[in-house]
Order: structure tokens, then sequence, then C-alpha cells
């Protein structure tokens, strides 16, 4: 499938099809700069491990630059290093993401170590050393109040189980991973069917649409499983830990929201802006304009099946009631107030607004989808997510599209006043 | 493969240079591919040359910017950014203060005429200036949650000579005491279009650029303060900071080449050899061959006034001595049969870095009006790349003859004072 231009109907937007192999294969060609990008989207994370692989999917990531049938992780090292190629990669719980960006004459090279990395060798020896590493990490994390109260957060809400399962896992489960876990892991999630290859840079399609193709052959083909079903569990409760190591109170509220294929996430991003945005919303004027609060923020998280509404908030400790009742009392006013063009009710969010977040929202997209890493980023996300690439024009077009029914329609179908409310307190 | 499009990058050099006659610096860089126009407007005066007993004001001074003006309230003012798409940031640092606005092309007066009413006629509201306290405070309280930054925060104090041993977020009963009129004063006095530069990049039209900034800034005046002489610096020490983490922290500091040094890409092509892509020494050593952290890596930066290699490792406290050792080995002979290859590589990712950075316009913008800072130009990527590239065995053995890796300052704050070093009380904590 071709994504066409309509002002220019024979340069196409963006190149997507499904190789013969079963890979998900994009290209962007509309970048035109001396450096191309290469992403390997593996739709595998945190949701789809099992008992016994908590931590796993991360664990692999790690893995993966550790060597593979062809090359040592000393040689994948010394490889990127010779193209000058700046690679990185993350898990979250529902996907596995190799990337890197190379200037344009090194694309072939960076392509094709990605995809030999697929295939890891699982070595014993480097598979207990980066086990190190990875329980090193989990330390950094434990240090940090604001990332141990998320995971608390998310685990709760969404019942510990699929979406919300930790994507480090704990020092015990990873501790517990065997390399014949991991290889097992691999066969069942590593499969062709289960990968997306997005490119975006001054290249022919073809060229690596067919060199995508004969690079994974090693690969197996069956179809992966489907991730199992999350549901998030709103019960309007404040739940209150503490930490050694907290200075702040950190508040993060959680409710449901549109999932990645809902088309009310577009109401559901602009209302985010409205009321949470970093400056000029709705929270910034009632508690970061008055110094009540470090931040404050709420914007909506889209994820396969379900979708969350988030509140982050870091206030004085001693402050931390007084800034959860202001923080409520907005969000429960927009409710109510609702969004009406003219009368205008306590929260109400009027057009003017709406029409305010679609420019901030429009600018934003144009600043943030200038480089080709960025690109091709979105594109294999929301192919992902929503079986279509992600092409600047038509998100461009859906925002402009959002009307104050499909904001109304949001708040009564995804309330912003009722929420699970975690907070982290110094000890 | 590739195809072969010409490609629309241009130079660094590219940047034309004018200064206002209020002494405004102007760099304007054209890339008419771009979609959106990136402007950075950089005052040389930051948290370093605070008075003394207000140590922090550069810090309410860039956030007091946003909060009002005599033409707009501060709800006005976000508003007026929000509706035209203007992304906008104001910040200080130790050594600068900055604005940065972010808008398509067809916003381009309108965001300097925004930009000049924060600049000539800041309004510093009485009601605004306890929230913007508060705001930094919260900053300060928040600093023990993040050990990291923690760390270089109380090492950079005991390193460097005073004023710039500050911290760059200021003094908490600084920040708590000062008053409006010495902000205003302050702001008269200290900041001012002479010395500071308005690097803008992207979608332009030189012309109108050119009109537009005449128009409006012209009637902008002052003079930012002169950086402070750098004074000597004290004796380098090793620091014990007790804290009950999961990881401990651990930070090198050494003096190395600053920005016009004849030994400034050497500095950088080391860095590189330590530490630069997954290849670097320390990572490999350290992380790739031991598993002793997850994070290891070593930073050159070179200013004007001082340059510094900073190593720095976090691991759990039973391994800080182990991971202080294989560091302190690969620092104190970095270039120990350093083949053909490694120098390459480190090179080669040095400068592919450096190109692929600068194919985003914000970057772009914010590196030029730097350059020209430190170095009274904006530098062309051949004389970056000739530079990086005439690096040899010989630069390096001159960078190290010059500023041997011995002695560093260190700190370590965590659970284990392994090396017995010298043990910094709670109430000689920033925090």
């Amino acid at each position: 499938m071709t994504v066409q231009n309509s002002q220019s109907p024979s340069a196409p937007l963006m190149d997507l099809r499904t190789l013969p192999s079963g890979v998900t294969f994009l290209h962007d060609p509309t970048f035109r700069g001396e450096g191309a990008s290469v992403v390997v989207l593996v739709r595998t994370g945190a949701r789809d491990e099992v008992s016994g692989e908590f931590g796993i999917s991360h664990f692999l990531e790690h893995m993966v630059f550790k060597g593979t049938q062809h090359r040592s992780a000393l040689d994948l090292t010394l490889a990127f290093g010779d193209l000058g190629a700046q690679v990185n990669a993350y898990t979250s719980d529902e996907q596995t993401v190799f990337y890197g960006t190379v200037l344009n004459e090194h694309v072939d090279a960076l392509h094709a170590i990605l995809l030999d990395m697929m295939n890891p060798l699982l070595d014993d020896e480097e598979f207990r050393v980066e086990k190190k590493v990875i329980l090193e990490e989990i330390a950094l994390y434990a240090d940090r109040p604001n990332f141990v109260l998320y995971e608390k957060a998310v685990a709760d809400f969404f019942g510990g189980v699929g979406v919300g399962q930790s994507v480090l896992g704990t020092s015990e489960s990873v501790a517990a991973i065997d390399r014949e876990q991991m290889a097992d892991y691999v066969a069942r999630r590593y499969r062709r069917s289960n990968m997306v290859v997005s490119l975006c840079g001054d290249l022919h399609s073809d060229f690596y649409a067919d060199l995508t193709d004969t690079r994974v052959q090693d690969l197996p083909g069956e179809e992966a499983a489907g991730s199992p079903k999350s549901h998030s569990r709103v019960h309007g409760k404040t739940e209150i830990f503490h930490h050694e190591k907290n200075t702040q109170a950190h508040l993060f509220g959680l409710a449901s929201g549109p999932d990645a294929k809902d088309p009310l996430r577009y109401a559901a991003g602009l209302l985010g802006i409205i009321l949470g945005d970093a400056q000029n919303s709705r929270l910034y004027w009632e508690l970061v304009d008055s110094g009540l609060a470090e931040y404050a923020s709420i914007d909506c998280e889209d994820k396969d099946g379900v979708g969350c509404w988030m509140l982050s908030i870091a206030a004085a400790p001693e402050q931390w009631e007084e800034v959860r009742e202001r923080a409520f009392a907005v969000l429960s006013d927009v409710q109510k107030g609702g969004v009406n063009p003219t009368v205008k009710r306590g929260g109400t969010v009027t057009e003017e607004e709406l029409d305010r977040a679609k420019t901030k929202c429009l600018s934003r997209l144009v600043m943030d989808s200038e480089l080709p890493l960025g690109k091709a980023l979105a594109s294999a996300v929301s192919l992902q997510y929503r079986g279509v690439p992600f092409v600047l024009q038509h998100e461009m077009e859906s925002i402009r599209n959002v009307t104050r029914e499909d904001c109304q329609a949001l708040l009564e179908r995804y309330p912003v006043d009722t929420m699970n409310l975690y907070v982290m307190l110094p000890r | 493969m590739n195809t072969s499009n010409p490609s629309e990058s241009s130079d660094f050099a590219d940047t034309t240079p004018w200064k206002l006659e209020n002494g405004l610096q102007i760099l304007a860089l054209e890339l008419p591919s771009v979609d959106y126009i990136s402007m950075d407007l950089v005052l040389p005066v930051g948290v370093v040359s605070d008075p003394e007993g207000a140590v922090g004001s550069s810090l309410l001074i860039a956030e007091l910017l946003t909060r009002g003006t005599h033409s707009f309230t501060g709800e006005e003012l976000l508003t007026a950014f929000d509706d035209h798409g203007i992304r906008y940031s104001t910040s200080a640092s130790l050594m600068s203060t900055s604005i940065r606005l972010q808008f398509l092309p067809e916003h381009f007066r309108k965001a300097v005429t925004l930009l000049k009413t924060m600049l000539c006629e800041p309004l510093f509201p009485e009601d605004a200036l306890d929230p913007v306290k508060a705001l930094f405070l919260h900053d300060l309280r928040s600093l023990r949650e993040n050990p990291s930054r923690w760390a270089m925060n109380e090492l950079s104090r005991r390193y460097f000579p005073a004023p710039f041993h500050r911290s760059s977020l200021g003094e908490e009963e600084d920040i708590g005491g000062v008053s409006r009129e010495s902000l205003v004063n302050q702001w008269q006095s200290r900041f001012g279009p002479g010395g500071g530069v308005l690097s803008i990049a992207g979608r332009l039209d030189l012309a109108e650029v050119r009109g537009t900034l005449e128009e409006e800034l012209s009637s902008w005046e002052g003079q930012c303060d002169p950086v402070p002489e750098m004074g000597a610096f004290p004796e380098r020490k090793k620091f014990y900071l007790p804290f009950p983490g999961n990881q401990q922290q651990l930070v090198f500091r050494y003096p190395s080449a600053p920005m016009e040094s004849e030994h400034y890409y050497a500095g950088k092509v080391l860095s590189q050899l330590l530490s630069g892509g997954m290849f670097g020494r320390l990572f490999i050593e350290v992380r790739e061959k031991r598993g002793l952290c997850y994070s290891v890596y070593a930073q050159h930066s070179g200013r004007r006034e001082y340059g510094s290699l900073v190593a720095y490792a976090g691991t759990t406290p039973e391994r800080v001595h182990e991971t202080a050792e294989v560091m302190g080995e690969i620092l104190r002979s970095p270039i120990e049969s350093l083949g053909e290859d490694e120098l390459r590589r480190a090179k080669n990712n040095l400068l592919s870095q450096i190109v692929l950075s600068e194919e985003s316009t914000s970057a772009r913008s914010r590196s030029n009006a730097v350059d020209w800072l430190l170095v009274g130009r904006v530098r062309s990527l051949q004389e970056v790349q000739s530079a990086v590239l005439s690096v040899g065995v010989p630069e390096l053995q001159a960078l190290l003859a010059a500023y041997p890796l011995e002695d560093p300052a260190a700190i370590t704050l965590g659970a284990e004072n392994f090396g017995a070093w010298n043990t910094i009380a709670e109430e000689e904590t920033h925090s």
C-alpha cells in the first residue's frame, strides 16, 4: 500500500507492505537529509510475559546486543562504532524496539546488523554478566521515588497482569530467569509476523523491502500469539505509600481512557492540553503558577485495547492534601461544566480553548516530526497499534476535525474526576 | 544502496551574522526545506555572576519573564504564545540565561513582538515572586530523589573556585530572601543586548528577519555583565557523602582542555575513546565485560574559562570498590595500546554525532549561539571535521601531558566509604 500525497500525487508519503516473509515493512521517503533511521519493532513486552518470566522482555532487549549467530557482542559493538551509528533500544509493556540513525551511506550496514540481532545467540557467559547489569538498572530505579510510585500505581490499576506488569521485573524475578527460558521466549515472540521494520530517509523502498525479506529468512515464520487482554480498575480510592528517599510528595492518578484504536484519542490529546499541559493549562494556573506544585500534568496514554488518563503532580509533602483537593476541584469543574460553545458554567471548556489546544498540538506535531528517527519510530508504533502508519498530514487532519461533541462524548465515557490516586510521601 | 537526490543541508558557515545597534549579535541561518523556525536568545549571564547573598536570582529572573509585562498579564502572554502555536521556554544555568521560541514561519513577527515585550517591559509582578521562589525550592528539594545529579552537584561545589563552584540550582536561603526590587535592578544592570546573541534558524526570509529584528528589538538597551574572572582551583580531594541508596554513585573530575586550547579536539576524541557509543573503553571494561553497572560514561566539556573530564558510574555498594579500581586503571592509561582502528572509530563516531545532531533545526540554532559566545564565530563543519581528523596519537599524548588524568577530585555518594575519603557532614550538603 502506498499512502499518496494529496498535494502531489506522484510523491508518496509512505510505503507500507506486508512482505512475503510476514514482516511488515514501512518506508517514509519524505525526509531529505544526510541521515537515515532504521527501526525494528517487535510486538512483545512485559504484557506478554507469563509467570516466572517477569522482566524477561527487557533482559532480552539487552541480550540482543550481546551476540548473534554471525557476530559476537564485541563485533556488534565495534561495527556500530565503525558506522558512527547512534543506536539504542527500549522495552515497554507492549513492544521492544531497536533503532539507529546513521549517515545515508551506512544504512544498508545498519539494517543488516539490526536484523541479524533479531536472532540472538544468548551466550551463557554474556547472559551471566548481563544479568548483573539488569540488576544494577533495577537498583538505580529503586532510588527514584516517582518511578517506584509509577510501578506500584499501574500494577494496581491494571490488576497486576498484562498492561501494568513491571517492565524491569524485580531483582528476584530477574535473578531466577535462565537461558533456556529466554530461548523459549525468543522462539515464541521474535517471529517474522510479529515484527515491523520501519525506515525513514532518502532511500529506495523496493531495494530495502527485498533486503528486509532476505535478511529475516532465518527467523521463525509462524504467527505469534496475541497479547492477553487487560482491564483497568477505577475505584476512586486513594492509596498512600512511603519511601525513605522521598523529599517531595508525588501524586499519581489513573482513570480509564480511550485505547489506541479509539477515535476519541484525538479529543483526549486536546483535552489533556487544556487540562494539564506544562504551561497555560487549567492545572498549571491552579497549582504551578501559584507555586503549590513543581509540576502538574494530565494526559492520556492509549494502549492496545485499553487506555488511561494519567495525572502526575510533585509538591511539598506538607501540602499534598491541599494539592489533591485543588487538583480534583479543577477536574470536577470541567467534568460538570462539560464542553460548551456558549453556556459558560463552572469549568466549562470553551470553543476558544479547544481551538487554542488544536493550534498548540498542530505546531508541536510539525516541530517534532523533523528528524528521521522520530518519523520512523512514530510510523512503526502507529502501525502496531492502529494498523496504519503515522502520516503527519493525516494526523493533522484528524486533530483539526475534533469537535466539541467529541470532547463531550469523551468526558461522558471517560470521566476525569474519578480516579485512583496513588501518593508517595517521605517516610 | 541510496538514491542520489541532492540534500538540501547547508553548512554551519552559511549563517549570516550581523549586530544590532544596541549590541545584540544576530545569527540567521536559512534552511528552506524546514517547516518551522527556532529562535534562541542566549545572554552570557547566569548564576555564577549573581550577587553574593542573591545566588539563584538568574533562575528567578528567567522564570519571571513569562509572568507578565507592562502590556500583558502573565495569562495574556502565555495565551498569546499558545494562540499562535509558539512553543516557549526560559531558563538560566550557571553561565547563561536563555529564551527559546519555536514557531511556524507565518508567526515570525508575532514571536518577535512577544519576545520584545518580555525583554523591554518585564513586570516582575510582586504577587508572582513567592510562587516562583517556591518552584525553585521544589527543585532544590527534589535533588535527593536523583542521586547521580546530587553527587555531580556536590562534587562541582568542591572542585571549582568561587564563584564557579556555585550550584546551578541556586542557594535556598538566597532564593528565599531576594526581593522584587533587587531582581528588577539586576535585570536592568546585568542583562542586556550588549554581549548577547540571538540565533535564528529555519524557513526564514532574511530580509524580513533583518527588518523585523531591527524594528522590534533596537529599543532594548543595556549590557550583559562580564563573566567573573576564574581564580585558582582548590586542591583536588576525594569526598564521601553517606546516603542509604540501593546504588552508590561514583564521580571523578579532572581538569582538561578548554574551548580555545590547541588540545580541545583531542579532549573530545579522548572522551569518545573512553565512552563513545558502546565501544568506549569504560563501557566495554566496566559494563560489558564485568557487568559492574548499568550507567558508566566519561564526558569532556570545554568552555572558554575551563575544561574538564567527568567520569561517572552508579553501582551497588558491594561492587563500588571494584568499579572504582577498574575505572581508575582505564583512566590512568587511557591510550595504552591504542590501535588505529580504535582511534578511527572514535573520530568517525564523533563526526557522525556532530552531523546527525545538526539536522535538528533547534539544535542548530542553539549550537550557533553557543559557538558565538565561546569562540566569537560559528565554526564551519569543515573546520570541525578537519580538526577532529587531525587528532592522532601524538595529539592525544600532548593532551595527556598538558592535562594528565591523575589525582582527580572525586565523590562517592552511598552506603560505603570504601576508600576512607573525606566524609561530608549532613550540614555541609547542598540540599
